[in-house]
């Protein structure tokens, strides 16, 4: 069944974007602005805030790994380890999934693209913040760690 | 691009991950000051200093379920947290004020866990140099 194309006056590029025209992640990527500049002639930070979340979301995940392995060699690993595993699950999680929902728009049409639209202009504003945090975390610790096993 | 260039579905829809995402925050930042102390915990092992950063982290555990149960039931019915048409007949706070106190206690707590190994450091028989680096380890966290 082919679904009829929706219209968004305001943004023309996105009138390629029908249902029955499946489109690759990296165009909509493109018309959306996430993750590359969209090129309607619109203003949007959303794929500068994208870029952060995600080098921010690889660097957490380095350095909560990074902890482990510091704390597997240094010393036992304790509750401290185990909570930032959460902590960084709960950072992730949210901005992870919420990016793959975005680049996989097939796995729900509707609700990918109103999401898709919006996630590339405010919500990524909290997501930087989300993942550093335990990133901070982990830095400092993974740091403490090594120090105090280097001068045990 | 601004809210006023979406439509009212894009921004329900846009509420509701941001509404999701206020919850996990409220969790992320509870977990790691409860994940530095317990690393304190595991390093001072001073009876006094236990004794401090059991209380803080009561402090921290209280004041996060709070945090985090206001966050969830910010409107009654939750949905009017992101539908605008809930939100006229619901009951919300004002998230303005919230958020403001939330960010005041938050840094009052960040305060309370950076200052928490201060004094077993400074009482280490060791060179002024190296409690200056640990103690600088230490406030890395406060980032």
């Amino acid at each position: 069944m082919v679904r009829p194309p929706r219209s968004f006056p305001y943004l023309p590029t996105l009138h390629l974007s029908t249902f029955d025209t499946p489109i690759s992640s990296h165009e909509a990527n493109m018309q959306y602005g996430l993750g590359f500049p969209a090129g309607n002639g619109k203003e949007n930070h959303g794929w500068r805030l994208s870029i952060t979340t995600l080098v921010v979301l690889v660097l957490a995940t380095v350095f909560v790994v990074l902890r482990f392995i510091a704390r597997v060699h240094g010393s036992k690993v304790g509750w401290d380890d185990a909570t930032i595993v959460l902590s960084w699950v709960c950072a992730t999680l949210p901005s992870s999934s919420l990016h793959r929902w975005c680049a996989h728009r097939e796995l729900d049409a509707d609700f990918g693209d109103y999401f898709y639209f919006y996630f590339s202009s405010a919500l990524l504003l909290l997501m930087p913040h989300l993942c550093f945090s335990p990133l901070s975390t982990a830095m400092a610790c993974t740091y403490t760690t090594s120090l105090l096993s280097r001068s045990a | 691009m601004h809210v006023y260039d979406l439509t009212p579905e894009q921004v329900s829809v846009g509420l509701r991950c941001f509404y999701l995402c206020q919850i996990f925050y409220t969790i992320v930042v509870t977990l790691n000051k409860i994940a530095a102390i317990l690393l304190y915990l595991r390093i001072f092992i001073t009876q006094k200093f236990r004794i401090s950063a059991f209380i803080t982290m009561g402090i921290i555990a209280a004041w996060s379920i709070g945090a985090t149960a206001t966050t969830v039931w910010q409107c009654v019915p939750i949905a009017g947290s992101w539908d605008a048409a809930v939100r006229a007949k619901a009951k919300c706070i004002d998230q303005q004020k919230f958020w403001v106190a939330y960010a005041i206690i938050n840094v009052f707590t960040d305060l309370m866990v950076l200052v928490l190994p201060i004094p077993p450091i400074l009482a280490l028989h060791l060179g002024k140099r190296d409690k200056a680096l640990i103690l600088s380890v230490f406030l890395l966290g406060g980032l």
